[in-house]
C-alpha cells in the first residue's frame, strides 16, 4: 500500500487523474446492482428512446430500458474483459518470453520468429477473424484477445531479461548454486515488474477497446449482457432520433480509455526519470 | 539488394506464409463439424456429403492445406455461399474502395499532423503546445466507432453539411477519412514533435542558427528532412492500423469496402468470402510494411547494414 501511495504521488496530474477515474469506475462496476437506478434488462415500450429526464437521467434506449442502468452494468463487461485479456496476455508473455530471454539459442529464435510474424498482422484483424469462425461471446472474445495480446508481453520481458540476467548479482546467485528456476522466478521476474505494469496498464486501455469494437460489430457481448460496444451498435440506426444513445456509452468508454493511457503514460514517464 | 531489405523480404514471406496458413486453419475452428454449422439444422446427409466434398473436407488435413495452396497460386478463392459468386470477382469490387478510403485517410492525416506537430516542437513548452498535445491525446482515445456517429449527428443531421452515408460523390469521402485519420494523425503528433524536439537540439542546427539562417529556415529545411525519418516508419506500421478501422469505419458510413464486406460476410455466415477478406486485408498489410522497408533503406543508407 505504502509502495502504491509513494507511485501514485509522483505521478503527472494527468495521470493521477486517471487513477481516480478508474476508482470511480471499478467502484461502480462492483456496486452495480445498488447504483442501478433501474434492472437493465426491464423494458418499458411506450417509452422506447425518450431522451433525458429527472427520473431517466440518460434517458431510454431502443427496447425502453433505461441507459444508466446498462451503462453502469456496462462498466462490468469493460472492466472484467480488461483485467482477464491483460492477465491472461502478461501471464501468457511472461513466461514465453522469459523462456526465450533466458534460454536464448533456437528456443529463442523460434518464439520470436512467431512474435514478428504475429506483429506483422493488424491484431484486431486476428481477434475477428477468431470470433467469426469460433462465435461470439465471452469466452471466446477474451481467448482471442489473449491469442493475440500475448506477443507484446513476450517482446518486453524478453529484452529486460536480456538486461538482467548479465548483472552481477545474478552471477553471484548462480555462483552460490541456485538452478535457473529460482534464478528465473525469485530474482529476475521481480526486477522486470515495473516495465510490466507500464504496459498492463495500456494494455487494459487496448483491451477494453478492442472488447467494445468487437461487441461494436456484433462479435462481442451477446444481448442482453449490456456492454457499451453493443450499446453504441444499436444506438447506431437510431443517430437521427436519439442521438444520447450514442452520446452516453460513447462517452464512458472514451472516459475509462483514456484514463488507463494516462496512468500507462504517467507511469512510464516515472520510470524513465528514475532510470536516468 | 543490400542484406537489411533480404532480412526484411524474407520476414515478409514467412508472415504470409503464416497469414495463409493461420486463414487456411479458421475453417476447423468452427465448433463442432463444419459443414452441418454452415448448412444449418435439418440438412440431409447427402447435402452434407456434397458439401464436404466440395469443400476438399473429406481430404486428409495435409492434401487440404495443398489444394488451398494451389488454389491460391491460380487465383481460385472458392465462391461465395450467399451468391455463387467467384470471391475474386467480389473483392475485386470492393477493394478499390478500401483503397481509397484508407489512402485518403492517410493523406489527411500527414497534412494535419505534420504542420501541428512541427509547430508544437518549435513552441516545445508554451500554451501551444500544451493544447495541441492535450488534443492529439483526445483523438488517440476517441475510437472510431464513436467518432463516426457523433460526426454524423454534428456534420450531418444537426447541420447537415454532409451526407450521413453511403459513397459516390466526394461529399461521401469526407466524415469517413475524418473518422479513420483522427487517430492516425494524433499518433502522428506525438512523433512528430518528439522526433523534431530531438532533432532542433542537435549541434547541427546550433550551428546553422549560428550562422544567421532564421528559425524558420532551419526547422523546415535542416530539421525536417531528419526529423521526419522516423515517422515514415511510424505511417508503415498506422497502415495496419488504418486498415483494422477501416473495418470499423466502412461499417458505419455504409462504405462499400472490403471492411463491410467482411462484416456482411460474418452475419451471413459465408466461409469462403469471409477468409478470402481476412487475407486480402493481411497482404496488403504485409506489402505496405515491406514497401515501407523499401522507402526507408532508400531515404536513410544506414539502415543498410
Amino acid at each position: 500500500m505504502k509502495y502504491l501511495i509513494w507511485h501514485y504521488r509522483r505521478l503527472p496530474l494527468l495521470s493521477r487523474i486517471g487513477v481516480w477515474i478508474i476508482m470511480v469506475f471499478s467502484a461502480t462496476a462492483i456496486f452495480a446492482p445498488l447504483l442501478a437506478p433501474y434492472s437493465y434488462q426491464s423494458q418499458e415500450l411506450p417509452h422506447r428512446l425518450l431522451g433525458v429526464s429527472a427520473r431517466h437521467w440518460m434517458g431510454y434506449d431502443e427496447l425502453g430500458r433505461d441507459i444508466l442502468s446498462r451503462l453502469i452494468y456496462g462498466s462490468r463487461i469493460s472492466l472484467l474483459v480488461g483485467i482477464a485479456v491483460v492477465s491472461g496476455s502478461a501471464l501468457a508473455g511472461t513466461m514465453i518470453g522469459a523462456i526465450s530471454g533466458y534460454y536464448r539459442g533456437w528456443i529463442d529464435d523460434v518464439l520470436m520468429r512467431i512474435v514478428d510474424v504475429l506483429m506483422a498482422v493488424p491484431g484486431i484483424l486476428l481477434a475477428i477473424a477468431f470470433v467469426a469462425f469460433r462465435g461470439p461471446g465471452v469466452g471466446n472474445l477474451i481467448t482471442a484477445l489473449v491469442l493475440i495480446g500475448w506477443v507484446g508481453y513476450a517482446r518486453l520481458i524478453r529484452g529486460e531479461i536480456l538486461k538482467v540476467r548479465e548483472f552481477e548479482f545474478v552471477q553471484a546467485v548462480r555462483a552460490q548454486g541456485a538452478g535457473d528456476r529460482r534464478i528465473l522466478w525469485r530474482h529476475i521476474l521481480p526486477n522486470v515488474i515495473d516495465p510490466l505494469i507500464v504496459q498492463a496498464s495500456l494494455g487494459m486501455a487496448g483491451a477494453i477497446m478492442a472488447e467494445a469494437s468487437l461487441s461494436f460489430l456484433g462479435l462481442g457481448i451477446t444481448p442482453p449482457t449490456p456492454s457499451w460496444g453493443s450499446m453504441l451498435n444499436s444506438a447506431r440506426n437510431h443517430v437521427f432520433e436519439a442521438p444520447h444513445l450514442t452520446v452516453f456509452p460513447g462517452t464512458a468508454l472514451m472516459l475509462l480509455v483514456m484514463a488507463f493511457n494516462f496512468v500507462g503514460d504517467g507511469l512510464r514517464k516515472v520510470r524513465l526519470q528514475s532510470q536516468t | 539488394m543490400n542484406r537489411y531489405l533480404l532480412r526484411r523480404l524474407a520476414l515478409a514471406l514467412i508472415t504470409l506464409w503464416g497469414v495463409v496458413t493461420f486463414v487456411f486453419l479458421l475453417l476447423h475452428l468452427i465448433p463442432g463439424d463444419p459443414v452441418e454449422t454452415m448448412l444449418g439444422e435439418g440438412a440431409k446427409p447427402a447435402e452434407i456429403a456434397a458439401m464436404r466434398k466440395s469443400l476438399g473436407l473429406d481430404l486428409p488435413m495435409l492434401t487440404q492445406y495443398g489444394h488451398y495452396w494451389r488454389n491460391l497460386a491460380t487465383g481460385d478463392l472458392g465462391t461465395s455461399f450467399r451468391t455463387g459468386e467467384s470471391v475474386l470477382k467480389t473483392l475485386r469490387q470492393s477493394y478499390p474502395a478500401t483503397l481509397k478510403l484508407t489512402l485518403s485517410s492517410m493523406l489527411a492525416g500527414i497534412l494535419v499532423s505534420v504542420p501541428l506537430g512541427v509547430l508544437a516542437a518549435r513552441r516545445h513548452g508554451s500554451g501551444v503546445d500544451a493544447a495541441i498535445t492535450s488534443i492529439s491525446l483526445l483523438g488517440i482515445s476517441i475510437p472510431h466507432f464513436v467518432l463516426g456517429p457523433l460526426l454524423i449527428i454534428a456534420l450531418a443531421i444537426t447541420w447537415p453539411l454532409l451526407p450521413v452515408s453511403g459513397m459516390g460523390t466526394s461529399d461521401h469521402l469526407v466524415l469517413p477519412t475524418i473518422t479513420l485519420a483522427t487517430a492516425l494523425a494524433a499518433i502522428l503528433i506525438r512523433m512528430v514533435r518528439a522526433s523534431m524536439i530531438n532533432e532542433l537540439d542537435r549541434p547541427y542546427v546550433i550551428t546553422a542558427r549560428a550562422k544567421g539562417l532564421s528559425g524558420r529556415r532551419v526547422t523546415y529545411l535542416h530539421a525536417m528532412k531528419n526529423g521526419l525519418m522516423p515517422v515514415v516508419t511510424i505511417l508503415g506500421l498506422q497502415f495496419g492500423g488504418l486498415l483494422a478501422g477501416a473495418i470499423i469505419t466502412e461499417t458505419i458510413f455504409s462504405w462499400q469496402g472490403i471492411g463491410r464486406l467482411m462484416i456482411q460476410a460474418i452475419q451471413s455466415r459465408d466461409y469462403p468470402l469471409i477468409q478470402s477478406c481476412i487475407l486480402a486485408i493481411s497482404v496488403t498489410y504485409i506489402f505496405s510494411n515491406f514497401l515501407t522497408d523499401l522507402i526507408y533503406s532508400l531515404l536513410d543508407p544506414r539502415v543498410r547494414y
